[in-house]
């Protein structure tokens, strides 16, 4: 979900040209809504996909997605 | 030491951190994976840097310690980097750990077979494929285990792989060939009863001739997990649950193994509660009693005892192709290339239907990499051209190019890729842009600067919740990420 743009951030966004805007992680990444893009990937850029097995992150940023209701389903569906 | 002094362990994943305190009355130690210390450094000669401050956080929560390595296998003709192994001993000293183990896999290859594998170009698969598993292959296996015993002062084990592929009239038993390769390294064995129980399933030997097969006495961990169905192979996949099978199968080899320290479980942190379910919870409480009634039992053969033995026979000849044109072939296969590119072995590698499987989990690893370390662009992709539109996007860029080993890699990757697929479409570059900055900045530490024609705040908004970005205002804006 959109993060909501406090009054300055709204003014500066109003500016059209030669704006200087400061992103934070978190808000670019929209941690609290999209729930399997972990906060640990910010740290450890990698090796989840390292082993053996299924990697899962694609299938559930997909049905994360294109779900309306927001909800996580497929981690379910695909181990059980 | 005594039997099962480590007890019952967990293996700690970044995402895991969380549950730890809802579980410490049936975890008694934690397997760690050194990476997860390691940061990017962008320098080509030391690529990571250890986060000392990380390790001494993590050695204040838990009294006992193992390290296991995901990123240099040593089940291939390519010797782990020095710098790589280095790191990882370094990270197992600061962590005090008690037992090391990496996996006897493979997972780079040379791009030809007709080049030294010293000094031929490779490619990584960034996904753990079976080694060769003639006398040859031991050799080559020994070497690598041989450099981290060297950097190591602590014990050192390799982990009994998972294989989708059928067995070969070419290669020794899966359990001859492990033993073999221990024996030859005097090393430890990682006993993963959900990689060989898998195998069974999926045609290869019986879990319990393997074990049969193995030195018991070097047998020092045992891994337990979970797994599911697809396409009628059984897999790897550490999903949670504990099949009943396994749990029969870890009931009657547990007792056996004289110089058993710990029995580790792993669990992506994705399924650790399902449908209100506390599998985790539920799965250390089912260890913790296989644990105990083991403990219990009498252990049948002697006391531990690592004796050099004489190893196995080898095969009556060695098969015409060796470890280097193995992988080369196998690999060549499994990120997606033709048989045509695989050499004499590659034709024939490519009837086996495993070779299928390996192809959807090395693509699902790349779109998993991408999509994680790209979280903006996949969203506006998503958004633009649908689930479809971007498994073709996904597919298209697969058969272009070759997996990243890591996740910030295969992100950058896919980002120099896709500047020229979507060259018209401005909303998706600068989706690019952001990703890359906020990976620039976790690397660096700092905040990376852009420009970019979207007001940034609207911009991003409108990506996360669905929306076009077609009317998000334009200009020029300068952005700082981070």
């Amino acid at each position: 979900m959109a993060k909501k743009l406090d009054a300055d951030q709204q003014l500066r966004a109003a500016q059209p040209e030669e704006v200087t805007v400061h992103v934070p992680l978190e808000l670019l990444w929209d941690f609290d809504s999209l729930t399997t893009v972990k906060k640990d990937i910010l740290g450890r850029l990698g090796c989840l996909a390292c082993t053996s097995g299924f990697d899962i992150r694609w299938k559930g940023v997909r049905e994360f997605v294109v779900n309306p209701a927001l909800e996580v389903r497929q981690l379910n569906e695909l181990g059980r | 030491m005594s039997r099962l002094d480590l007890g019952v362990g967990l293996a700690l994943m970044p995402g895991l951190i969380d549950e730890l305190e809802r579980v410490a009355d049936l975890v008694d130690c934690l397997e760690v994976e050194p990476q997860t210390f390691w940061w990017e450094t962008g320098d080509p000669d030391a690529p990571f840097r250890l986060d000392r401050d990380d390790v001494v956080g993590l050695t204040h929560r838990v009294d006992a310690v193992l390290v296991h390595g995901v990123t240099s296998p040593i089940g291939g003709s390519r010797r782990p980097g020095p710098f790589m192994v280095q790191l990882f001993a370094e990270t197992a000293e600061l962590l005090g750990a008690r037992l090391a183990s990496e996996h006897l896999a493979f997972n780079e290859a040379c791009s030809d077979d007709h080049g030294s594998p010293a000094t031929a170009a490779t490619f990584s698969t960034a996904f753990f494929l079976p080694p060769r598993q003639t006398a040859s292959g031991v050799e080559v296996a020994a070497d690598a285990i041989h450099l981290f015993q060297a950097a190591l002062s602590t014990p050192f084990s390799i982990e009994t792989p998972v294989s989708y592929l059928r067995p070969r009239a070419d290669e020794m038993d899966d359990g001859a060939y492990v033993a073999a390769v221990a024996e030859r390294a005097d090393c430890g064995i990682l006993l993963d009863l959900h990689n060989i129980w898998a195998n069974q399933r999926n045609g290869r030997q019986n879990a319990r001739e393997y074990v049969d097969q193995l030195p018991l006495d070097r047998i020092w961990e045992v891994h337990l997990a979970g797994g599911f169905e697809r396409h009628g192979y059984w897999l790897d996949a550490h999903s949670g649950g504990l099949h009943p099978e396994l749990l029969a199968l870890a009931d009657d080899v547990l007792p056996r193994l004289p110089a058993l320290r710990a029995v580790v479980y792993e669990i992506l942190p994705e399924f650790v509660s399902q449908d209100g379910h506390d599998g985790l919870r539920c799965d250390l409480e089912a260890i913790q009693r296989l644990v105990a009634v083991s403990g219990r039992r009498r252990v049948a053969t002697p006391a531990p005892h690592i004796a050099p033995r004489t190893p196995p026979p080898a095969p009556n000849h060695e098969p015409r192709d060796g470890p280097d044109s193995w992988e080369q072939a196998l690999a060549t296969l499994s990120i997606g290339r033709s048989a045509d590119h695989a050499g004499q072995l590659g034709v024939e590698l490519a009837d086996d239907p495993g070779i299928e499987l390996l192809r959807e989990l090395v693509a699902a690893g790349r779109n998993g990499r991408v999509a994680s370390s790209l979280p903006l662009t996949t969203q506006l992709l998503l958004t633009s051209l649908g689930v479809d539109g971007v498994d073709d996007t996904f597919a298209d860029y697969a058969a272009a190019t070759e997996p990243a080993m890591w996740g910030s890699d295969e992100g950058r990757r896919f980002a120099a890729w896709a500047q020229q697929r979507f060259v018209d479409h401005p909303s998706i570059l600068a989706a690019l842009r952001f990703d890359i900055a906020a990976l620039d900045s976790v690397r660096t530490n700092h905040p990376a600067t852009i420009e970019v024609e979207f007001e940034p705040l609207t911009f991003i908004a409108s990506i996360h919740d669905g929306r076009s970005t077609d009317d998000v205002p334009t200009g020029r804006f300068r952005v700082t990420v981070g």
